[in-house]
């Protein structure tokens, strides 16, 4: 991700301005659902997604829509912010 | 304003069910229409192979769209906001790869005098006014 994102921002931003503007969301889906005992698969039926969604979410390679967050927090009974933080450092 | 909630989840699989169905039998209905087309023209070898093909398309469709992630999309499967996102982007995609063909078919075809000049330019121009519709539509609405 940190690699598409460099080559995305070369040649238009500097470093720190790509940083800035395209901050990584990291997530600890899978540690909370590893704990909850839950598949991939059972969580997406929960949230109404796909397993690769659920997958893609776990990986970084996708940020969920707000509502999404919002109905992931409320499953694993945690205020989004704890689940989902912006990394300016990578 | 969005209608979507955390409290009831971006809309399920279930509700999809029935459209699954929808593109693969669009593909049959094509296929029989192709093998129609191509009997009244006496071309029995036509025929066949344009009924096989969509066949085959609509089968891949129908039976391997709920394992392999590519092919439900391209059944049209939008299960959820990550599929929607992904339909979105690659037709970007395709508008962007059609745009760049019809500039270079214009100008080869200027260079070469070719007939087919004016059916880019007129693609070109129906593409170009829809993406200017588009923007002032969705600018309005977003």
């Amino acid at each position: 991700m940190a690699a598409a994102r460099t080559a995305f921002c070369k040649g238009h931003l500097t470093t720190d301005s790509c940083k800035a503007y395209f901050p990584f969301v990291r997530n600890d889906v899978r540690k909370l659902r590893t704990e909850a005992a839950l598949s991939q698969g059972e969580l997406a039926t929960r949230l109404g997604v796909s397993r690769q969604t659920v997958n893609a979410i776990e990986t970084g390679r996708y940020s969920p829509s707000l509502p999404l967050a919002i109905a992931i927090a409320r499953l694993f009974g945690k205020p989004v912010e704890v689940i989902f933080h912006v990394d300016h450092q990578s | 304003m969005s209608t979507t909630s955390p409290d009831s989840p971006p809309r399920g699989r279930r509700g999809k069910r029935s459209s699954r169905w929808v593109t693969p039998a669009f593909a049959l209905v094509l296929g029989v229409f192709f093998f129609i087309v191509a009997v009244v023209q006496d071309d029995w070898g036509g025929a066949w192979f344009s009924l096989a093909l969509f066949t085959g398309y609509a089968a891949l469709l129908a039976f391997l769209g709920n394992r392999v992630e590519v092919i439900g999309l391209l059944r049209g499967d939008t299960t959820d906001e990550r599929a929607g996102q992904i339909h979105v982007r690659a037709a970007a995609f395709a508008f962007h790869v059609l745009v760049l063909v019809l500039t270079t078919g214009f100008i080869v075809g200027l260079l070469t005098e070719s007939t087919l000049t004016e059916t880019f330019a007129g693609l070109g121009a129906i593409a170009g006014l829809s993406l200017i519709g588009a923007y002032v539509v969705l600018a309005r609405r977003s």
